[in-house]
């Protein structure tokens, strides 16, 4: 009994120990993009900013919404979103790239 | 399908069913009976319906002649806005799935309940303070940007309660969200030993791409809102172009989700079709893998298409050949289940029954609806119609002649089932024969005032567009008895209307084989499933074949 407690305690540690190291990297990942938002790269500014945006949903998605430990039906539900956010993405692009004097 | 209970079993003890089972208000408020929640959301809708239905009321006075009568142009603005934010979000997003949709897919798979009850309760008090927030709107004073929002107007010139109103509307999208999530869930989770998805009826497969479809892009209309309020009160650039903003990018993200709700409020629609033809016309559905393919097709292209709303933006040309091309692509699954529908009543014994009248209505006006949109996807029409009538007249063809006629007829259906009551069938096929023509007459002069030039959102206009108008206006005074007359008599069948039987008309279906009304828990025994949906013949025979007792049916109720 107390070793069942035990090994859920330990658990719940490496839980809590997991999901603040992962936060901790999104604060980190926020202050390196406001800090890189200040430097002058021109185009890369903005490429750098949507990198790090890629990191950080990543990460919520991998630990915070537990897709690393989920079965294959909640990642293809959650692989949907990304393709449906990247077809939103692509013809936004579509327009917004090839309008007057852009091609 | 059939039911498990065995003959020869002793007979349940009585119970009472979800409407008896509490008489408190407290226990409707705090209610996780699914078929409850959907009568919460049936009293609600019906209010809005009834709240936008006096606004476009008053347009439509405005309209009846042509130098602005009756309106200011400010209130003018303000009342049609009120009418499309209510009418879409508060009356049509919800109509179907949030009370049918509540009440019958549980019982359609075989289920208790749906997967999260609480979160069912909570999607619907989120409905509610959304509804708050419209209303307030309303009182304060209203706002005029129409139920589009689009910017600059919304975030730099409009002086009218922007925030508000959006609010509601940001609100209300987490309900949707919510519902959708409990579906899907309900649908994977719960469907009855033998309900394979090949079995399930067309009205949870509807239910099923309804809800990806606000699960995928009512976030997207949450963030525009967001960004519109970020803009107008925190002063962010965003979409304000003298600060590297771009209005059109609003119009993107709006309508990145507000095309998919276009499906959101067909999609039901169609499902509640595909039960009411073949049970009219006892026969099988014609081509029931393709529908269902197809309706995942329509769900899914739904997403594809949303930039031919924007061909006169300034969008680029590449773009709206990109837009124009997908919007007609989704037209072929579209014309598939209208082929197959027609297909379902060859060779059938059609009864003209008023949820039948409603569902040939539904058809007709959908069609009308679907290949007007044809028109709109071909980007020189659309440049020539673009703010005119003509699109006012193809969206309510889809939304109000194709949604609405099919809400009714789903009313008409099942409401033995909810209540356990018949209603006079001879005043409900009145009313479909006049909320037909009643339709027809506000909204096809529409297409021609349209087509000759008239714009929409103005309330005054040239004198050569009032005959249009009169008669619109005089079809709007005939469609609204006929959206009276059954609010009357379904009232009077609750108290003096037949006892209706579990099954009056001898429909193939999980929920036909409890009792009507059904009991909190929807079975007393668990369903187990054995067969295809809708088996109202034997394969590859005509209706005529069946047994003297199914061709009877309904005549047993």
């Amino acid at each position: 009994m107390s070793a069942d407690r035990g090994r859920q305690e330990g658990w719940l540690l490496r839980l809590w120990l997991r999901n603040a190291l992962v936060w901790a990297a999104l604060l980190g990942l926020l202050v390196l993009s406001m800090f890189l938002a200040y430097i002058p790269m021109g185009p890369v500014t903005v490429t750098s900013g949507v990198a790090i945006a890629v990191i950080k949903s990543s990460l919520v998605l991998v630990f915070f919404m537990e897709l690393i430990r989920s079965r294959a039906l909640i990642r293809i539900a959650a692989l949907a979103g990304l393709v449906f956010v990247g077809v939103m993405f692509a013809l936004t692009l579509a327009d917004v790239l090839t309008r007057s004097g852009k091609i | 399908m059939t039911d498990a209970a065995l003959a020869g079993e002793l007979p349940f003890p009585p119970r009472p069913d979800y409407l008896r089972a509490g008489s408190t208000l407290l226990s409707w408020l705090a209610t996780t009976d699914h078929k409850r929640i959907a009568i919460l959301y049936a009293l609600t809708i019906t209010v809005f319906f009834f709240m936008g239905g006096a606004a476009i009321t008053a347009v439509r006075v405005e309209l009846f002649v042509p130098n602005g009568w009756f309106l200011t142009s400010d209130t003018y603005n303000r009342l049609f806005s009120f009418h499309g934010i209510i009418m879409v979000w508060f009356f049509l997003v919800p109509s179907i799935p949030n009370t049918f949709g509540n009440f019958l897919l549980p019982l359609m798979i075989g289920a208790p309940d749906v997967a999260f009850p609480r979160l069912n309760l909570f999607s619907w008090y989120l409905t509610l303070v959304g509804g708050i927030f419209a209303v307030y709107t309303l009182v304060a004073g209203g706002v005029d940007t129409g139920w589009t929002f689009y910017t600059p107007f919304s975030t730099m010139f409009s002086n009218t309660h922007v925030l508000t109103a959006a609010a509601a509307v940001f609100v209300v999208g987490f309900a949707s969200i919510a519902t959708g999530v409990n579906f899907i869930a309900t649908t994977h989770m719960l469907r009855a030993p033998g309900m394979t998805w090949f079995r399930l009826p067309m009205f949870v497969w509807s239910i099923y791409a309804t809800s990806i479809v606000m699960v995928l892009s009512t976030p997207v209309l949450a963030i525009s809102l967001m960004l519109v309020i970020a803009e107008r009160w925190l002063g962010l650039p965003i979409f304000d172009p003298a600060r590297g903003g771009d209005p059109i990018l609003f119009q993107h993200l709006f309508w990145f989700y507000s095309h998919p709700a276009v499906y959101i409020m067909v999609l039901p629609a169609m499902g509640v079709v595909s039960e009411i033809i073949p049970c009219f016309a006892r026969r099988r559905l014609f081509g029931y893998d393709f529908m269902v393919y197809a309706i995942i097709a329509i769900a899914g292209i739904g997403f594809f298409v949303w930039g031919h709303h924007m061909f006169v933006s300034g969008q680029s040309p590449y773009a709206s050949l990109i837009f124009s091309f997908l919007s007609f692509v989704i037209a072929v699954p579209s014309a598939i289940k209208v082929f197959n529908w027609t297909a379902s009543l060859y060779r059938g014994q059609i009864s003209f029954n008023s949820p039948m009248i409603y569902a040939l209505g539904f058809v007709g006006l959908f069609t009308t609806g679907g290949l007007s949109g044809l028109f709109l996807a071909s980007i020189p029409v659309d440049v020539h119609v673009t703010d005119t009538y003509f699109v006012v007249a193809h969206f309510h063809y889809i939304m109000v002649g194709g949604s609405v006629s099919a809400f009714f007829g789903a009313l008409h259906f099942w409401w033995p089932k909810i209540t356990g009551k018949m209603y006079p069938e001879s005043w409900a096929q009145f009313a479909a024969i006049t909320m037909y023509f009643g339709f027809n007459m506000t909204f096809l002069p529409q297409f021609v005032a349209g087509y000759l030039g008239m714009p929409r959102r103005y309330h005054t206009y040239p004198a050569e567009f009032q005959v249009y108008n009169v008669m619109s206006s005089a079809g709007a005074a005939v469609l609204a008895a006929a959206y009276l007359l059954p609010l009357v008599y379904l009232m009077w069948s609750l108290f003096h209307g037949a006892r209706a039987s579990n099954n009056p008309w001898g429909a193939t279906g999980l929920e036909w084989t409890t009792t009507s009304p059904p009991p909190p828990h929807n079975f007393d025994l668990q369903p187990l499933v054995d067969r295809a949906p809708y088996q109202y013949h034997a394969e590859g025979e005509s209706a005529g074949s069946d047994a003297p007792e199914v061709q009877n049916a309904r005549s047993l109720r």
